[in-house]
């Protein structure tokens, strides 16, 4: 997947929409920032979830970190491989290491969010 | 006299007047990172524990009733932050809650260095010649006490770990709590502490002194005395009675 595709929280999710389904996962940025991943929850199938609640919990050196749902609507799947081996967030934070699918009712949620260069801006100004 | 906090100049200072419960410290704190999303100025508080307490990390799972240790008889309490589990017991503990606005929120890995550098530095004033663990000496995460694992931050003194700290990060603000352990306890006695590694009589008072002003010459920035207030006290009874007084979390 292209990251350019892709729309991006300001908490560095970043979210797909497919349909009526939203794709959500931690950007690659984030990934680097954490480092030394070891722990992750997640929610469960069926639950209602809000933009900007949090949907999930990461550990990493020593600090807990909270994952924020982009959208409004119910998770309809989670990547509970991530459970057994977080490598794949690291590897791959765009594709194979995707968190939840959220089905939403408004998909102009989505243009709350950032394009890739306005996010690549805000990296770059949160770099230095 | 001002009575309000400057939000450019100043950062936020609690020195407890008295060690607290388990449940409590950990409610404060977590108060403290609440409130941050409403602060510009960070928050330094220095506090101390009632009572021998056991602090799990956040996702750690609690030992079997059954298993033999020598703290099965003592309060746990759950932590809000990540690593391993803590006996908190002569021990001086801090915390510093950084808002998002703040420049250290934006490399939160950052801030263990930044406040484990102004913590040696003090060490040093009492000639307690301590250092950061490299790197290349990081352990295996495995063993159930904090102080029992190696972290590249972790301070050091003659090989052993005196200072561990672990994190928060909550919408862009950062709570680090550590704990500096003075004295070897009774109830984790593979631990040596300062006072048995440096073999000197800690000098409290005039370590926390020494600690106010180093982390205020590194933030540039004065420290402004503000105990906590009744809207602050409520918030810390009400996460004690839903929250830490229970040792399962439903994350």
């Amino acid at each position: 997947m292209s990251s350019s595709d892709l729309k991006f929280a300001k908490s560095h999710e970043w979210a797909k929409l497919d349909g009526d389904v939203v794709t959500i996962g931690i950007s690659k940025f984030a990934v680097n920032l954490l480092t030394d991943l070891v722990y992750i929850e997640l929610p469960a199938v069926g639950d209602s979830v809000s933009s900007g609640v949090s949907i999930g919990e990461i550990e990493s050196v020593k600090a807990v970190s909270d994952i924020y749902s982009s959208v409004t609507g119910e998770i309809v799947e989670i990547n509970d491989s991530l459970e057994e081996d977080l490598g794949a967030l690291t590897e791959d934070p765009y594709g194979k290491g995707w968190i939840v699918k959220i089905k939403i009712a408004d998909p102009s949620e989505l243009d709350q969010l950032m394009d890739q260069k306005a996010y690549d801006e805000l990296c770059q100004s949160e770099a230095h | 006299m001002t009575s309000q906090i400057n939000q450019e100049q100043e950062f936020r200072l609690l020195v407890d007047p008295q060690p607290c419960s388990g449940q409590r410290n950990m409610a404060i704190d977590e108060t403290l990172l609440q409130l941050a999303s409403q602060s510009k100025t960070p928050t330094l508080r220095l506090y101390e524990w009632s009572e021998p307490t056991v602090s799990l990390g956040y996702f750690q799972k609690e030992p079997e009733p059954s298993s033999e240790n020598s703290f099965k008889n003592l309060p746990f309490v759950r932590r809000l932050s990540g690593g391993g589990a803590i006996l908190h017991h002569h021990e001086l503990t801090y915390s510093f809650v950084v808002p998002q606005s703040h420049i250290l929120s934006k490399n939160p890995s950052y801030l263990y260095h930044f406040i484990h550098q102004e913590i040696i530095k003090s060490f040093q004033e009492f000639k307690i010649f301590a250092a950061m663990r490299s790197a290349s000496n990081k352990e295996k995460n495995s063993k159930f006490l904090c102080f029992g694992r190696g972290d590249a931050n972790d301070i050091m003194l003659n090989g052993h770990k005196i200072v561990g700290s672990a994190q928060r990060r909550r919408k862009g603000n950062t709570l680090q709590h550590g704990s500096i352990l003075i004295r070897r306890s009774e109830h984790a006695p593979e631990f040596p502490g300062l006072e048995e590694l440096a073999q000197c009589s800690f000098p409290f008072k005039e370590f926390k002194e020494s600690l106010i002003q180093n982390i205020s010459n590194a933030l540039v920035r004065k420290p402004f005395h503000m105990e906590l207030n009744s809207t602050e006290e409520e918030k810390v009874d009400q996460l004690i009675e839903e929250k830490y007084r229970f040792l399962k979390w439903s994350h």
